[in-house]
C-alpha cells in the first residue's frame, strides 16, 4: 500500500473507504458485513502464508489437509472459500452467495470456528452490488502481515467494533466496552493466569485485553484459559470471529445463550472475571423463575425489575478461592433498596468487595449514565502471590473498602467522549495496588475528591451505601482561599476607583451644565 | 459555632396551582434566577403547575449532573409564581433560625455548586437529590450575624446595581445627543444655538438623496482613516496565551460600547511582535467582524492598552485631528449603520462576516471638525464614567464572592 502522506493510520483510511460504502445499510447491519470480509481477508492471508511455508519445507503433499493448518492456528481455507476465488468473482451478480458460501464452508471445515461466522448475512442484506464490489476493494487493499508484531488486523478489528459502536450511538452498541476502561480493569485486577470469564461477553473485547495485558508484562499466554458468555447470536458470532482472528482459543459456551436462563458454564470458577453488562436490566427473568437458582444461595433472590443484582451474584458464584472480579454497573447499584440492599449488605458483610471506583461521564458510546467499577475480592487476607516481574506482599485488607472518584480524570475523545490516558491509568493502578499491599502505610493516603479507604464499620454506619462521594473528603476551597491578601488588592482598587468616580461625576456634570441641563 | 445540616432546617413544600390563581410562570436560570419561562404552555394543564411563594426556594435536581451546577432560586419577586412540576419546592421551618437570604448566599458560592456536583455520584439516575441536599453542613451563626451577612452582600449588589443603571443612563445621554447634533442636525452653530431650527444652511446632497448641513462631506471609512485592520490568533492557538502581558482582544470582549474585560486573553513579547500591525491606540474603534456578534463595536478603555487584536477583530482608526472617534462610535452603533452593514455582511457567504473593504467603503457622513471636537469633549467623560463603573462593578462582584466565601471560614465568621 501506498505510504500515507496524512497523519491518517492504516486504520482510519480503511474506515473512512468502508464507511463510505455503507450506502443505505444501518452501521448495527453494516458492522457484520465490513468485519467479517476483514475475517475472510486475513484467514486467506495466513493461509497463503501457511501455504508457501509448506511448498518451502517441501511438503506439498500435505498442501490440501486440514490438520496441517490448525496446528499452526491457521484456518484451512478450500478453494472456493479463498480470497483470491471471492475477488475473482467480485463483479458478478451474485458475489454476495458466494461470499456466504466462502463462510458457510470454513466454518464446516474448522471445527474452532463453528457457530462464529454469519450465516446466509450477505444474500439476505440486499446490498448495493457496486458499493459491494468497491468495498471488496478496499478490504483487499489491507496487508494484514505487513507488519505481524503490529497485529494489524487486531487494530483493524479493535477500530472498527469502537467505530461501530459510536456509529450506532445511544441505546445500541453495546456489544462494546470502550477500551481505556478494559484496560483499567485489566491492570487493576491483573489476570495473569488461570481461568478468565466474562458472563456477557460481547464482542469479547475483555479477553483480547486481558490477552494483551499479559504480553505487555511478558506473561504466557498459554497460562489463560477463556470462558465467556453472551446472548445476542449476532454479537456471540462477532466474539468468536474476534477470537479467533486473533488466534485465540475460548470457550464460549455452546450457543449464543441468557446467562440466567441457560448458564453456559454451570460448575465454573474463575479466577478473573472481567465484565460489563447490560445496565440496568429489566425483566431478566419471569415472576417466579430462577426463584431458587443455586448462584443466589446465602442471599435474597435479585429483584426482577433489575438484573444488575443477579449479575453481581452469578459472578460471585463463579469466583474461585482467591479469585477476584471487576465489572462494570450502572451508579443505581450503589444505593439500590429493598431486595438490593439486603443482598449488597450481605456481600459487604461477607467482605467481597475490594474497591468502588466511580468513572467519568461519556466514556460509554451507547450511554451517558454514570457507572461504576465495582472490584470484588474473595481474599482479602494477607498473602503473597508470584507475579512475573516479582513477588506481590498483600496485606490484611479485610473489612476494608476502597473508594475512588474518577470523575475529574480522563481526556477528550472523539468530540463527544471522554477516555483514560496512559498516565491516567497508571495513577489510578498504583494509588489501588499501593493501598492492597504491605507498605502501604508509606505509598498510600486518602486524598480528598480522589480515593478514601473506608472501614466496613463506617459503611455500616452509612447504612451499607456505596456512594463514594459519602466516603471520600470534599475540599472546600473558600477555607483555603488567601483571602486578605485578596481583599487588600481589592481595597487599593476600588479605593483609586471611587476617587476617579468623584473626579469624573464633577467633569460629567460640568458638561450637563454648559449643555444647558445642570444636574 | 459549627456547621449544621441543612436538612435540620429546611422541609419539602408542595402546592399545586389547582385553582389557576398564578399566571406568572418562571423558569430557573443556571444564575440562580428566575427567568420567564421560554417553555411552550399552550394546552398545558397550568394546574399543575407548582406554587413558589415569597420566600420559598425552588431548585432542579436534574440538571446538576449536566451543567454541573445546582440552580437554585429564592423567591424574592415580591409576587407568588409557579414552575414546572419537575422542580422541587422548599422552605425554611424557622426563619428565626436561618434567614432565607443566608441560605440564599450560601447556595450562590461556586464551591457550593462544585460540591452538588461532587455528591452526584449518588441517585439511580444520578444527580444530586433531595437527600444529598439534606446532607449539606453550613455555618450557622446567630440570626443577627445572619442579617449582618445578608445587608453586607446586599450593599455590594445595590451598588453594581446602580452603577449599571450609571452606564446605561449615560449611554443614552451619548446617544440622544449624538441624534441631536448630527442626525436632526440641530448641533450648536457659532452662536451655540440649534443649527437647523436657527436656519442653519442646508445643501442637498447627491449621494444620500437629503439636505445635509453647509460643509458636511460623505466619506468612506478608508479616506478618514489612518488604519483599518485585523490580526491573528498566535500559533499555538488557546493553548499559547499567558497569564498576563500584552492583551489580546477578542470577539467576547467588544460589545456595542462596551469592552467587556471577562476572559481576556494575553500574549507574550514574542507574539505580539508578529502582531505589531495591529497594535492598539488610545481611542482605536474595535469591530466584530465575523461570528454571532458581528457588527459589535466599542472604543478601546485605556486599562486594556498595550494590546493587539485577532482575526475577529478589526482595529479602525480615524486621522487624530479629526476627532471622529466617539463620533464614528455613535455612528457605527446605531440601527441605521448596523443594517448596512449587517446587510454587507449577509450577502456574502452563509458565515457571517464583514471584510476589510466592506469597512473602507463604508460611507460616513461627517461633520465638521470644530463640531466633532465638540461632541468628543462632551461624552468622553461619559465614557470614562461607564468605564469606570464597569470596572467597579467587576471588582465588586470579585468582592462579592469574597464575602461569600468567607461565609466557609468560621473564624472569619465569628469575629
Amino acid at each position: 500500500m501506498a505510504k500515507a502522506s496524512s497523519s491518517k493510520s492504516t486504520e482510519e483510511i480503511l474506515w473512512d473507504s468502508a464507511n463510505k460504502l455503507r450506502g443505505s445499510v444501518e452501521p448495527s447491519e453494516y458492522k457484520h458485513v465490513v468485519l467479517s470480509l476483514i475475517f475472510l481477508k486475513f484467514a486467506n492471508d495466513k493461509f497463503l502464508k501457511r501455504r508457501d511455508e509448506l511448498t518451502k519445507e517441501g511438503k506439498e503433499a500435505f498442501l490440501e489437509i486440514p490438520e496441517f493448518y490448525q496446528a499452526e492456528n491457521v484456518f484451512y481455507l478450500p478453494e472456493e472459500s479463498r480470497w483470491t476465488f471471492i475477488i475473482e468473482n467480485a463483479k458478478q451478480e451474485d458475489i454476495t452467495l458466494k461470499v456466504d458460501s466462502a463462510l458457510k464452508t470454513i466454518e464446516r471445515t474448522n471445527k474452532s470456528l463453528e457457530g462464529a461466522l454469519p450465516d446466509n448475512y450477505f444474500s439476505r442484506l440486499g446490498l448495493d452490488q457496486s458499493k459491494f464490489s468497491a468495498l471488496l476493494d478496499t478490504v483487499n487493499n489491507i496487508d494484514t502481515l505487513k507488519d505481524e508484531s503490529q497485529d494489524i488486523v487486531g487494530r483493524v478489528y479493535e477500530y472498527f467494533l469502537s467505530k461501530f459502536a459510536i456509529a450506532e450511538g445511544k441505546g445500541k452498541g453495546e456489544f462494546y466496552t470502550p477500551k481505556s476502561i478494559v484496560n483499567l480493569i485489566a491492570e487493576m485486577i491483573e489476570p495473569y493466569k488461570g481461568k478468565i470469564y466474562d458472563p456477557s461477553c460481547g464482542s469479547g473485547g475483555m479477553f483480547v485485553q486481558s490477552l494483551k495485558f499479559i504480553e505487555n508484562h511478558k506473561g504466557n499466554k498459554k497460562d489463560i484459559s477463556i470462558y465467556g458468555q453472551e446472548l445476542t447470536n449476532t454479537t456471540f458470532k462477532l466474539a468468536k470471529m474476534n477470537l479467533a482472528i486473533r488466534g485465540i482459543s475460548s470457550n464460549l459456551g455452546m450457543k449464543a445463550a441468557d446467562t440466567f436462563g441457560d448458564d453456559q458454564h454451570k460448575d465454573l470458577k474463575a479466577d478473573y472475571i472481567m465484565a460489563n453488562p447490560p445496565f440496568n436490566l429489566k425483566d431478566w427473568r419471569a415472576e417466579n423463575e430462577l426463584t431458587d437458582d443455586p448462584r443466589w444461595a446465602g442471599y435474597k433472590v435479585p429483584p426482577k425489575s433489575n438484573a444488575n443484582y443477579a449479575w453481581i451474584l452469578n459472578m460471585i458464584s463463579k469466583l474461585s478461592q482467591n479469585g477476584v472480579a471487576g465489572f462494570i454497573l450502572a451508579n443505581g447499584a450503589l444505593s439500590g433498596s429493598g431486595d438490593e440492599y439486603e443482598i449488597r449488605k450481605q456481600i459487604l458483610e461477607n467482605d467481597l468487595v475490594e474497591a468502588i471506583v466511580i468513572l467519568p461521564r461519556a466514556m460509554f458510546y451507547s450511554t451517558d449514565i454514570s457507572v461504576t467499577l465495582w472490584i470484588l475480592n474473595r481474599n482479602k487476607k494477607a498473602h503473597n502471590v508470584q507475579v512475573i516481574d516479582g513477588e506481590k506482599h498483600y496485606r490484611d485488607r479485610q473489612h476494608e473498602v476502597l473508594f475512588m472518584d474518577l470523575r475529574q480524570k480522563g481526556e477528550p475523545f472523539e468530540k463527544k467522549y471522554i477516555q483514560f490516558s496512559k498516565e491516567d491509568i497508571q495513577t489510578i493502578t498504583t494509588t489501588y495496588h499501593n493501598w492492597q499491599q504491605e507498605a502501604w502505610k508509606e505509598n498510600y493516603e486518602n486524598i480528598p475528591e480522589f480515593c478514601y479507604a473506608a472501614s466496613l464499620e463506617e459503611i455500616r454506619k452509612k447504612d451499607y451505601s456505596l456512594v463514594p462521594s459519602k466516603y471520600i473528603e470534599f475540599v472546600n476551597r473558600d477555607e483555603s482561599l488567601d483571602y486578605a491578601d485578596q481583599m487588600r488588592t481589592l481595597q487599593t482598587d476600588l479605593q483609586s476607583l471611587f476617587e476617579q468616580e468623584a473626579e469624573l461625576k464633577q467633569q460629567v456634570q460640568n458638561v450637563f451644565k454648559e449643555l444647558g441641563y445642570e444636574l | 459555632m459549627s456547621y449544621k445540616l441543612l436538612g435540620e432546617f429546611i422541609r419539602k413544600v408542595d402546592n399545586k396551582n389547582k385553582d389557576l390563581k398564578i399566571l406568572n410562570l418562571q423558569g430557573l436560570s443556571m444564575s440562580k434566577e428566575f427567568r420567564k419561562s421560554t417553555s411552550n404552555i399552550v394546552g398545558t394543564d397550568l394546574s399543575n403547575y407548582k406554587i413558589v411563594k415569597q420566600g420559598q426556594f425552588c431548585c432542579d435536581f436534574m440538571s446538576v449532573i449536566r451543567v454541573h451546577k445546582f440552580p437554585v432560586v429564592l423567591n424574592s419577586l415580591g409576587e407568588d409564581v409557579i414552575i414546572s412540576p419537575a422542580y422541587v419546592v422548599f422552605e425554611i421551618k424557622d426563619e428565626k433560625l436561618l434567614l432565607p437570604e443566608y441560605l440564599m448566599l450560601w447556595f450562590r458560592r461556586s464551591e457550593f455548586d462544585r460540591y452538588a456536583d461532587f455528591r452526584c455520584d449518588s441517585s439511580i439516575r444520578g444527580g444530586f437529590q433531595w437527600e444529598e441536599l439534606c446532607e449539606v453542613e453550613l455555618p450557622v451563626p446567630s440570626i443577627e450575624e445572619q442579617q449582618k451577612i445578608v445587608d453586607q452582600y446586599q450593599w455590594v449588589a445595590n451598588k453594581i446595581k446602580v452603577n449599571e443603571q450609571i452606564c446605561e443612563k449615560l449611554e443614552a445621554t451619548a446617544q440622544a445627543l449624538y441624534k441631536h447634533w448630527f442626525v436632526d442636525f440641530e448641533f450648536p452653530n457659532e452662536e451655540g444655538k440649534p443649527y437647523k431650527s436657527s436656519g442653519g444652511k442646508m445643501i442637498f446632497n447627491e449621494e444620500l438623496q437629503k439636505k445635509i448641513p453647509n460643509g458636511w462631506e460623505v466619506k468612506s471609512l478608508g479616506e478618514i482613516c489612518s488604519k483599518i485592520g485585523s490580526g491573528s490568533t498566535p500559533s499555538g492557538g488557546k493553548e499559547s496565551y499567558c497569564k498576563d502581558g500584552i492583551s489580546l482582544i477578542r470577539s467576547m470582549n467588544v460589545h456595542d460600547l462596551e469592552f467587556v474585560f471577562d476572559d481576556l486573553a494575553f500574549i507574550n513579547d514574542g507574539q505580539a511582535r508578529k502582531l505589531a500591525n495591529v497594535s492598539v491606540e488610545k481611542y482605536d474603534l474595535l469591530i466584530n467582524i465575523t461570528g454571532v456578534s458581528v457588527a459589535r463595536c466599542t472604543i478601546v478603555p485605556t486599562e486594556v492598552i498595550p494590546a493587539r487584536v485577532n482575526q475577529h477583530v478589526m482595529l479602525i482608526r480615524p486621522f487624530s485631528e479629526q476627532f471622529a472617534n466617539y463620533y464614528l462610535l455613535m455612528n457605527l452603533t446605531s440601527v441605521e449603520s448596523k443594517n448596512i452593514l449587517l446587510g454587507v455582511s449577509q450577502s456574502g457567504s452563509t458565515r457571517e462576516a464583514i471584510t476589510k473593504s466592506d469597512i473602507e467603503k463604508f460611507k460616513i457622513l461627517m461633520p465638521i471638525q470644530s463640531s466633532l471636537k465638540s461632541f468628543q469633549k462632551n461624552i468622553e467623560k461619559s465614557f470614562e464614567m461607564i468605564n469606570n463603573a464597569r470596572t467597579q462593578n467587576q471588582k465588586l462582584t470579585h468582592l462579592q464572592s469574597l464575602l461569600l466565601s468567607r461565609l466557609a471560614r468560621m473564624e472569619a465568621v465569628e469575629n
